[in-house]
C-alpha cells in the first residue's frame, strides 16, 4: 500500500524524448492503469517507477520518501523500493522450478526456509498453481506461466505491484478469467497496482483510475467511467470506447446561456450549466459532437420531430446487440441498439439522441466544452 | 546485508584505484623498456673494436665475481665451486642433442643439475635477449652458431655473451677458430647428389656448373631470406678472398675470364645472380632437401645444398646420396659455438659444462660424443672425427671472417631480395 | 532526505553520481576490463609500432652514423620506398590479397553450402556429417599441407613423387608432361587456396549454420506460399538473412588467411610463392624484427580495413540475426532427386578432405622409415618402443618417454586452465559487449578484444615476454611480480591471445539471454554478482562449454605464441612435435599430433554428448 508521486519526469533514449514532463499521482490502494497505444511511454513509466530505468529529470516519491531525484542523480535501487514487477514476457527463469522461481527473492532476502516454504505455498495457492511447484516453466501452459509470474511478484508482499501488459500473451478466454482474478487480488491484498495495457477494455473493467498517454504525455487521468463519459479531448474520446464514438462536425452559436449547435444531427441547444469552464463565452465556434453509439436511438419511423433522416450503410446483428452504420448527411454514424434487429441496406431510418448525454468538443482546440450529464 | 553492501562498494572502489594504478604501472613499464636499449653499451663503437680481456681494474662486478677471464681452473675446482653456487646450470641449445649432453653431464658430475632447452636459433636469440634486457637471465650456457659474425660483434662485444677460453683445451685448437669464438665443432653446407642416379660420381664438380641451363629448376636449397644461416651462407660468397676464388674457378672451368654484369661488384654477386636466375627450388626445411635428393628410385633427381649433418641420418632413412667436394668450395663453414651468458648465477657450473662439451682434458669425451657424428668435424686436434668422415683438411671450405661477414650481411641480403 | 525538496545540492548530486558508478559492479567491471585490455592489448601494439622506428644495433651496419636505439625511418623506408619494396612488400602483398580473397570466396561458399545442407535440408546421416564437418578445424594445417603434397608432389622437386604423379608415371607419361599438368595444382596459389579453404571453411560453417538455425522456417514457407521457387527463396529470403553471418565469416577467414604461414611455407616455397605473412616470418627468423613488426602492422591495418568495410556492409542488417529468434519449427527442405548425389559427394569430400589426412598421419606414425610401403616396414616403435640406439638416436617411443608425459601433462594443464579462464573472461567481455551494444564502451571493448587476433603470435609472445619478465611497479610498489618462467605468464598470454574467440562466443551467448530475466532478478533484490551466478551463468552454461571448446582446440595446437615464453619444464605437446620434426623423426611427431588430435576430438565429443556444447552456437551473433 503506497502512494506514488511522479513530478516533472523526463526520460530520453538518446535523442528520443519518451516521457515528457510527466506528473502523475497514484493514490494508496489505487489500481492505476497506464493506457495508450504502443510506444506512448507507458511501459517506460513503469520501468522508471520500478527503478530499471533512470529518468533524466524529475523526482519520484513513494509514501513521502524520495526514491528518485534526477537533479541530485539519486536513484534508489529497485530492491529498496518494496515493489515487484510482472513482465510482459513473464521473464521466468527457465533453469529454475516454479518453487525456485517464486522463492528466489525471499532467498535473496535471507528469509528462513520454513518462512519461505509457507509464503511460497500461500502465493502458489492464491494463484491456484500449488500442484506445479516442482515443474519447470517450460512444462507449463501460457496461463500457468502467467500465474507463476504473478505468484513470484506477490510472494514478497510488495507495497506496489507493477504489471506490464501481463495478459497480452493469453488467449481471449483466459484473458477474461485472469482479469477478474487480478481484480480479486487487488481487492484482497489492497496493494497499490500500476497496470500497463493498450487494451481499453482491460483498463475500463479493472482500474480504479486510468492514466491515458499520448506520445509520452499524459492526456487525462480519471476513474474509468469519467474517462468514458467525459473524455477531455477528441483524442481521449476516440481512444476510449468500443465501438468508437461518433464525431459529427457542426457549428455553434455561443451565448451567455449556452450554445446552439447546427450539424447533420439537426439543431440542438445545450445549457451553460452543462458546459465546461474552458468553453467560449460567446461567438461562433466550429464544434464536433461526440455521440457514443449507445446514446443514439434508431427508428424506422419519424416518431419525433427531432429525428434526423439517415440511410442504412450496413447492419451487423450480434445477438445481444446490433451495430448499425448509417449515413447522415456526409458522415457515417455507428448506432448500437440492444437486441437483434435486421436492417436492409439503404433502408431509410431516423436517428435521435439525448442532448444531455452528448459531448461537444471545440474543433480547433479539440478540447471538451460540454459535459455528459 | 546493508553493511556487507557497503563493504563490497569499498572493495570495488579499491579495485578501481588499483586498476588505475596498474595502468600507470604499464606506462612506467613501457618507459623503462623503451630505455632498455639505451642502457646497453653503445653499438657504434662495438663494431670497430674487438673486445680484449680487460685489465683487472676495469672488470664489471659480474666479470669479477664469476671469474669469467679466469681460464686456468681445473675440472675438480670448478665442480666444487659449482656445487656451492647452486648446483645447477641451464643450457639453451640449437641442437636436439643437448638432452644427451645434459644426461652425460649429470652422470659425470653427480649433484649438479643440467637443464637443457632445445630451441631454434631465432627463438633462442629472442629469448636470451629479452631475458637479458629484463634482467632475469635464465640460460647459463648458450650453444649456437656464429654464422654472420653477429654473435661476436653484437653479443660478445656488448658483453651479453662471453667467450670462456679454457687454456688447456684451447691449446688443442687452431687459433683461426678461437679468435672470435669458443668453438664446439664445425658443420658445412655441402652439395649432395643422388648416388643411385649418378653411380659414376657427381654430375657437378665446379660450383659454376650449377648456373648452367641443364640445372635450371633442379637445385634444391633453402631461401636465404628465410633464416640467418642461409643468409650468412650467401654472404660468404661475396666477401674476403672468396670472390677471387670463385673467379679463378670460373676461369678453370670455362677457360675465360668471368664478365661481371651490372650491379654485381664481384664474382660472388655474379654467382648469386646466376644461381637465382636458374630457379632453385626452395624448401621449408633442410631435411626436405636431403629427402628430395636422396630418395632412391628417382630417374632424374635434383641436386641440393644442405647441411653436412644430414649425412648421419642417411642410414636411418635409406637415403642414397653423397656430398661432393666442389671447386672452389660450397661456402663458409658453420662453426658451432658456446657462450656463457652475462649475469649467470652459476658461472662455475657453466664453465664446467663448456669444458665438458668441448671434450674435457681427462680423456672422457662423453660431453662431446653426441656431436661427434658424420657431417660434423671436431675443432680440436686431439679428437678424431666420426668413423667414415672425410678428413676436414681435404674438404674445400670458404674462408670465414667474422668482421667481413657481419658488415656485408645486409648488403648481400638486400641484393638477393632484389633478385626476386 | 526531505521529501518535495525543490532545489538540489550539487555536492549531493556529485556524491550520488560517484556512488552510482562505484557501487554498480557492471560499471566497475567495464572500467577494469577497458583498463586491462588497454594494458594487455594496446600496449603491446604501441610497443610493436615503437620498435619499427627504433634503429637496432644489427642494422647500424646499414645506416652510416646511426646510433642503436635512436629514432629512424630506415625500416619503413626500406619497406615502402626502396629498391626492395617490390620484392619485399608489393609482390607478397598482392599474393596475400589474392590468397585472402580466394580463400574467403571458396571457404564462404563451401561453408555456407555445407551449413545449409546440414541445417535446412533432409540430408541423411546428419549427426555423422555435422560431427565430421568440424574436424578440419582440429587438424593442424601443416598436416593437411603434407597430405596435399603426398597426393600431388611432382618428380621435379625430387624425393618420392606424389600419389597422382606415380600413377601418371606408371601410365607412361613423361616427367615434362606431368610437370606441366600437376605443378600448377601441386604448389603455389591454387594449392594454398584449396588447402586453406579446407581449413577455414569451418568458420563459415559454424557462423552460418548458427544463423540458419535461428531463422524460423515459416519465413521460407511464407515465400513458398507466395509462389516463389526454391532458388528464389534461397536468394531472396534465406541469403539476406544469413548475410551478416557470412560477412563476419569473411572477416575471420580473410584475416586468418592473410596471416597464415605454415601452409604457404610448405606449398609456396617450391615455386618461390611468397606472401606478406611468409615475408614476415622470414624476416622474423632472420632477426629482422623491426621489418617483421612493420609488416605485422601493415597486416593489422589491412585486417582492420576489412573489419571496417564489413561493419559498413552489415550496418543496419545486424538486427536481422534476431528475426525469428524464437526458434520456431524448422521443416527440412527436400533435396529430392539430388539427395543421393549430394550425399555421395559429401561422403567423398569427407573421405578426401578429412579422413585421409588423419589416416595418412596414422599410417606414417607406424612406418619405420618414411615412404616405404611394405608390411615389414610397419612398426609401433614410435608409439611404444623401448629406446633402440639405432632408431631416433635412442629416444624411446612416446608412451615410454618421460618428456612426452611431461608435455602431455603441461598441455592438458595449459589447455584446461586457459580454457576455463579464457572462457570466463570471454563470457564477461561478451556480457559487456552484449549489454553495451550500441554504447561507446560496448564498441570499444568489442574493438579492443579483436586486436590480438591480428597480432602475429610470435610478436605477441615476444612482447609479453619483455613486459612481464620484470616486476611491474608504480611508485615503488610492485603490482605484478616478474612472471617470466611461471605458468601464470603462459596462461596470461594464451588467454589474451584467444580473447577474440572467447569473447565472440561470450557475446553470442549473452545475446541469447533476455535482459528481462536479469531485470526480474534485480527487482527481487539480487545484486550483480548474485545475478551473474544464479541467472546469467546457469542460462549460458551451454554456450560456456562451446566457448571453452573453441579455446581448448585452439590452444592445444598453439606453438608460435608460447614457444618464447616456455621454459624447459613447461614444454607442451606442439613443442614436442616440433622438436621431433627438427630431429627428423616425423613419425614420432605424427604420434604426438595424433595424440593431440585425439584429445581434442575426445573432449569435443564428450562436450557434445554431455554438455550440449555446440561450436556453431558459440560463433553466432
Amino acid at each position: 500500500m503506497s502512494k506514488i508521486v511522479l513530478t516533472n519526469v523526463d526520460k530520453f533514449y538518446g535523442k528520443n524524448h519518451v516521457l515528457k514532463n510527466l506528473n502523475l499521482t497514484i493514490e494508496d490502494g489505487d489500481f492505476m492503469t497506464l493506457l495508450g497505444p504502443s510506444g506512448c511511454g507507458k511501459t517506460t513509466t513503469l520501468r522508471v517507477v520500478s527503478g530499471l530505468e533512470k529518468p533524466q529529470n524529475g523526482s519520484i516519491h513513494m509514501d513521502g520518501k524520495e526514491i528518485v531525484n534526477a537533479a541530485e542523480a539519486y536513484f534508489a535501487p529497485p530492491s529498496q523500493r518494496n515493489l515487484n514487477l510482472v513482465f510482459q514476457s513473464y521473464a521466468l527463469w527457465p533453469h529454475m522450478t516454479v518453487f525456485d522461481n517464486v522463492s528466489f527473492g525471499l532467498k535473496i532476502r535471507k528469509e528462513s526456509s520454513d518462512v519461505i516454504a509457507k509464503k511460497v505455498a500461500s502465493a502458489l495457492e492464491r494463484m491456484q498453481i500449488g500442484e506445479y511447484a516442482k515443474r519447470y516453466p517450460t512444462e507449463l501452459s501460457g496461463g500457468q506461466q502467467q500465474r507463476v509470474a504473478i505468484a513470484r511478484a506477490i510472494v514478497s508482499e510488495p507495497r506496489l505491484l507493477l504489471l506490464d501488459e501481463p495478459l497480452s500473451n493469453l488467449d481471449a478466454k483466459l484473458r477474461v478469467d485472469m482479469r477478474s482474478e487480478l481484480k480479486r487480488l487487488h481487492h484482497e491484498t489492497g496493494t497499490t497496482i500500476i497496470y500497463v495495457t493498450h487494451d481499453q477494455v482491460e483498463a475500463l473493467t479493472m482500474s480504479t483510475r486510468i492514466a491515458l498517454y499520448r506520445k509520452g504525455e499524459l492526456v487525462q487521468v480519471a476513474p474509468p467511467l469519467e474517462l468514458y463519459d467525459n473524455p477531455c479531448n477528441l483524442y481521449t474520446a476516440d481512444f476510449i470506447g468500443n465501438p468508437s464514438i461518433n464525431f459529427i462536425k457542426g457549428a455553434a452559436q455561443v451565448t451567455e446561456d449556452g450554445m446552439t449547435v447546427d450539424s447533420a444531427m439537426g439543431q440542438v441547444t445545450f445549457a451553460r450549466a452543462d458546459m465546461t469552464p474552458q468553453a467560449p463565452k460567446s461567438g461562433r465556434v466550429e464544434v464536433t459532437l461526440g455521440l457514443r453509439p449507445e446514446q443514439l436511438t434508431i427508428s424506422r419511423t419519424r416518431d419525433d420531430e427531432h429525428r434526423v433522416e439517415a440511410h442504412v450503410y450496413s447492419g451487423m446483428p450480434a445477438g445481444s446487440e446490433t451495430l448499425v452504420t448509417v449515413r447522415v448527411g456526409g458522415a457515417l454514424v455507428t448506432v448500437k441498439e440492444l437486441g437483434s434487429t435486421h436492417y436492409g441496406s439503404d433502408e431509410t431510418v431516423y436517428l435521435s439522441f439525448n442532448a444531455k448525454k452528448a459531448n461537444v468538443f471545440d474543433t480547433a482546440s479539440e478540447n471538451l466544452i460540454k459535459y455528459c450529464v | 546485508m546493508f553493511k556487507r553492501k557497503n563493504w563490497l562498494a569499498a572493495l570495488l572502489a579499491l579495485v578501481m584505484v588499483l586498476s588505475l594504478a596498474a595502468c600507470g604501472g604499464g606506462n612506467s613499464g613501457s618507459g623503462s623498456s623503451g630505455g632498455g636499449d639505451a642502457q646497453q653499451p653503445s653499438g657504434g663503437d662495438a663494431g670497430q673494436t674487438a673486445p680484449a680481456d680487460p685489465a683487472a681494474g676495469d672488470l664489471t662486478e659480474w666479470e669479477q665475481s664469476s671469474g669469467i677471464y679466469e681460464t686456468g681452473e681445473t675440472d675438480e675446482e670448478l665442480y666444487q665451486k659449482a656445487l656451492e653456487e647452486g648446483a645447477t646450470v641451464t643450457l639453451y641449445s640449437i641442437s636436439s642433442r643437448c638432452t644427451k649432453v645434459a644426461e652425460a653431464f649429470m652422470e659425470k658430475y653427480p649433484g649438479l643439475e643440467c637443464v637443457p632447452f632445445d630451441i631454434s636459433t631465432n627463438d633462442l636469440l629472442e629469448k636470451v635477449t629479452r631475458e637479458y634486457e629484463a634482467g632475469s637471465p635464465t640460460a647459463d650456457v648458450v650453444h649456437i652458431k656464429d654464422q654472420d659474425g653477429s654473435m661476436y660483434l653484437e653479443y660478445v662485444a656488448n658483453k651479453i655473451f662471453y667467450n670462456y677460453k679454457p687454456a688447456d683445451i684451447f691449446a688443442h685448437i687452431d687459433p683461426l677458430y678461437t679468435e672470435t669464438t669458443t668453438p664446439l665443432y664445425i658443420e658445412l653446407t655441402q652439395l649432395f647428389y643422388n648416388t643411385e642416379a649418378y653411380p659414376d660420381g657427381s654430375p657437378v664438380t665446379n660450383l659454376w656448373q650449377l648456373t648452367e641451363p641443364q640445372w635450371k629448376g633442379k637445385i634444391m636449397m633453402q631461401n636465404p631470406l628465410d633464416n640467418l644461416a642461409w643468409g650468412s651462407w650467401i654472404t660468404g660468397f661475396c666477401v674476403g678472398d672468396e670472390p677471387q676464388r670463385l673467379a679463378d674457378a670460373y676461369k678453370e672451368l670455362y677457360g675465360e675470364d668471368l664478365v661481371l654484369s651490372d650491379g654485381c661488384e664481384n664474382a660472388g654477386f655474379e654467382f648469386l645472380k646466376r644461381l637465382h636466375a636458374n630457379n632453385p627450388i626452395f624448401t621449408a626445411s633442410s631435411d626436405e632437401i636431403a629427402e628430395s635428393v636422396g630418395t632412391p628410385g628417382q630417374s632424374d633427381p635434383p641436386v641440393g645444398f644442405c647441411a653436412s649433418s644430414k649425412l648421419r641420418k642417411a642410414a636411418d632413412n635409406g637415403w642414397v646420396f653423397a656430398p661432393v667436394n666442389l671447386v672452389p668450395d660450397t661456402g663458409i663453414p658453420a662453426v658451432n659455438t658456446l657462450y656463457i651468458v652475462e649475469g649467470s648465477d652459476h658461472p662455475s657450473a657453466a664453465k664446467l659444462l663448456v669444458r665438458f662439451m668441448m671434450g674435457g682434458v681427462d680423456g672422457d669425451t662423453s660431453g662431446y660424443a653426441p656431436f661427434n657424428t658424420l657431417g660434423g668435424w671436431p675443432v680440436r686436434d686431439d679428437l678424431e672425427p666420426a668413423e667414415g668422415s672425410t678428413p676436414f683438411a681435404e674438404i674445400n671450405v670458404a674462408p670465414f671472417d667474422a668482421n667481413e661477414m657481419y658488415y656485408n650481411y645486409n648488403t648481400v641480403r638486400d641484393f638477393w631480395q632484389q633478385l626476386g | 532526505m526531505k521529501p518535495n525538496e525543490q532545489n538540489f545540492s550539487k555536492s549531493r548530486r556529485l556524491k550520488n553520481q560517484i556512488k552510482a558508478v562505484v557501487t554498480n559492479p557492471y560499471n566497475v567491471i567495464v572500467l577494469v576490463a577497458i583498463i586491462l585490455l588497454t594494458y594487455l592489448i594496446v600496449f603491446p601494439l604501441v610497443d610493436m609500432l615503437a620498435t619499427t622506428f627504433k634503429l637496432a644495433q644489427r642494422d647500424l651496419r646499414s645506416v652510416p652514423g646511426g646510433v642503436a636505439g635512436e629514432f629512424t625511418f630506415y625500416y619503413w623506408q626500406r619497406l615502402l620506398a626502396s629498391d626492395m619494396s617490390m620484392n619485399l612488400l608489393i609482390k607478397p602483398l598482392m599474393n596475400s590479397l589474392v590468397i585472402g580473397a580466394g580463400v574467403s570466396v571458396c571457404a564462404i561458399t563451401l561453408g555456407s553450402v555445407l551449413a545449409w545442407l546440414m541445417v535446412r535440408s533432409d540430408l541423411p546421416f546428419k549427426p555423422f556429417f555435422s560431427l565430421a564437418v568440424i574436424i578440419p578445424y582440429m587438424i593442424p594445417s601443416w598436416v593437411k599441407s603434407q597430405a596435399w603434397l603426398s597426393m600431388f608432389k611432382t618428380p621435379r622437386v625430387g624425393g618420392a613423387p606424389g600419389f597422382v604423379a606415380s600413377i601418371m608415371l606408371k601410365a607412361g607419361m613423361s616427367t615434362e608432361t606431368i610437370e606441366t599438368v600437376l605443378a600448377p595444382i601441386a604448389y603455389g596459389q591454387i594449392a594454398v587456396i584449396i588447402v586453406l579453404t579446407l581449413h577455414y571453411y569451418a568458420y563459415t560453417y559454424l557462423l552460418v549454420s548458427a544463423a540458419l538455425n535461428s531463422i524460423n522456417s515459416e519465413l521460407e514457407e511464407m515465400g513458398e506460399i507466395q509462389g516463389a521457387s526454391k532458388g528464389l527463396i534461397l536468394r531472396k529470403i534465406t541469403l539476406p538473412l544469413v548475410l551478416p553471418a557470412m560477412l563476419s565469416a569473411v572477416i575471420l577467414t580473410f584475416s586468418k588467411a592473410i596471416g597464415t604461414f605454415g601452409t604457404i611455407n610448405y606449398l609456396g616455397s617450391p615455386v618461390n610463392f611468397r606472401t606478406l605473412s611468409s615475408e614476415l616470418y622470414s624476416n622474423n627468423r632472420s632477426q629482422n624484427t623491426q621489418t617483421a613488426f612493420a609488416m605485422a602492422i601493415l597486416m593489422i591495418c589491412i585486417a582492420s580495413l576489412s573489419v571496417f568495410i564489413n561493419q559498413r556492409l552489415i550496418g543496419s542488417r545486424k538486427s536481422y540475426a534476431t528475426i525469428g529468434g524464437k526458434g520456431g519449427r524448422s521443416t527440412p527442405i527436400g533435396l529430392a532427386g539430388w539427395k543421393p548425389l549430394i550425399t555421395l559427394v559429401l561422403i567423398v569430400f569427407f573421405i578426401v578432405g578429412i579422413i585421409m589426412p588423419v589416416m595418412i598421419l596414422i599410417v606414417e606414425s607406424c612406418m619405420m622409415t618414411e615412404g616405404t610401403y611394405s608390411l615389414s616396414n610397419f612398426t609401433l616403435y614410435y608409439w611404444i618402443g623401448e629406446g633402440n640406439p639405432n632408431i631416433m638416436e635412442g629416444v624411446p617411443g612416446i608412451f615410454k618417454n618421460s618428456n612426452f608425459k611431461l608435455s602431455l601433462w603441461n598441455s592438458l594443464k595449459l589447455t584446461f586452465v586457459n580454457g576455463v579462464f579464457g572462457t570466463i573472461f570471454g563470457q564477461m567481455l561478451g556480457y559487456i559487449c552484449a549489454k553495451g551494444r550500441g554504447t561507446f564502451h560496448g564498441r570499444l571493448v568489442e574493438q579492443l578484444v579483436f586486436i590480438p587476433y591480428l597480432i602475429p603470435s610470435v610478436a605477441f609472445g615476444g612482447i609479453y615476454l619483455s613486459m612481464f619478465s620484470k616486476d611491474q611497479t608504480i611508485f615503488g610498489v610492485t603490482l605484478i611480480p616478474a612472471l617470466y618462467g611461471t605458468f601464470a605468464l603462459l596462461t596470461l598470454t594464451s588467454v589474451v591471445k584467444h580473447l577474440p574467440f572467447a569473447s565472440r562466443a561470450g557475446t553470442s551467448n549473452m545475446m541469447q539471454i533476455s535482459g528481462e530475466l536479469e531485470e526480474a532478478a534485480a527487482i527481487e533484490g539480487a545484486g550483480f554478482f548474485q545475478r551473474f551466478v544464479k541467472i546469467v551463468f546457469p542460462l549460458s552454461k551451454g554456450g560456456f562449454i562451446s566457448g571453452f571448446m573453441l579455446i581448448f582446440v585452439s590452444i592445444m595446437k598453439e606453438l608460435d605464441l608460447i614457444i618464447l615464453i616456455m621454459t624447459p619444464t613447461t614444454t607442451t605437446l606442439p613443442y614436442l612435435a616440433f622438436q621431433y620434426q627438427n630431429q627428423n623423426c616425423p613419425q614420432a611427431s605424427d604420434c604426438v599430433a595424433i595424440v593431440m588430435f585425439s584429445i581434442v576430438f575426445l573432449v569435443y565429443a564428450l562436450a557434445n554428448i554431455f554438455g550440449d556444447a555446440d561450436l556453431a552456437k558459440s560463433m553466432a551473433g
